[in-house]
């Protein structure tokens, strides 16, 4: 028997990437992880935690379960805020003449919602805001003619931006804990 | 990055794909044919 979705729009958080620079032009990289959000696909979140086994003790093995769980932690994450994405991209160790992408992301499938944020399913970029230490302008703004492969507005930051606060998705929601 | 204490899990189900359309690249221009050259002997 087939569930109906609590709500029908996408809930619009805040996120931080490292942008890097590969054969097709600059990409959005998660700060912690490998792999690259491919321009015009959703990232799908997969579990990376590991469980403890006697058999593969240094390596362990893949938690067999979808992402994102509540006991786990395991999912997309997004801000309910810019400011807490900017805080968590400037406080750590961004090497000098980095960039990193400050961003509005849709999040949907199973969402999980925290007190001042999310851990979601699916996610995409919705609009990008580039910020930087010490690049020149001049390559920031090749990098935001690249990033354009996402099909979202990209932006170059000069100083900090107003704060808007991103909205949860409208409409009556029955909650309900996963099994 | 720091959220918070899980609160609850809701389904959402977007009616419309939220990952943008990318718009296919134009066929390159492609040259009228020519006619092959005739040797006259």
């Amino acid at each position: 028997m087939s569930v109906a979705p609590d709500y029908a729009q996408p809930i619009e958080g805040w996120r931080a990437w490292r942008v890097v620079t590969g054969r097709c032009g600059a990409r959005l990289a998660s700060i912690h992880y490998d792999g690259e959000w491919v321009p015009g696909e959703p990232l799908v979140a997969r579990c990376q935690q590991r469980r403890r086994s006697l058999r593969h003790p240094f390596v362990g093995l893949p938690l067999d379960h979808g992402a994102p769980q509540v006991d786990c932690r395991c999912g997309v994450y997004a801000a309910a805020t810019r400011t807490d994405a900017v805080s968590y991209a400037t406080t750590l160790s961004l090497r000098a003449c980095a960039v990193y992408a400050i961003g509005a992301v849709d999040l949907w499938g199973a969402v999980i919602e925290h007190s001042r944020g999310w851990r979601a399913a699916q996610a995409y970029p919705k609009r990008l805001y580039l910020e930087s230490v010490g690049v020149a302008p001049e390559r920031l703004r090749r990098i935001a003619l690249e990033l354009a492969d996402y099909g979202v507005p990209v932006s170059v930051v000069d100083g900090p931006a107003a704060e808007p606060r991103c909205s949860r998705a409208a409409g009556v929601a029955r909650s309900r804990l996963h099994g | 990055m720091e959220i918070g204490k899980p609160e609850r899990v809701v389904i959402i189900e977007p009616i419309e794909d939220p990952v943008p359309k990318r718009e296919p690249a134009p066929a390159p221009e492609r040259e009228p044919a020519q006619a092959p050259e005739r040797i006259v002997r």
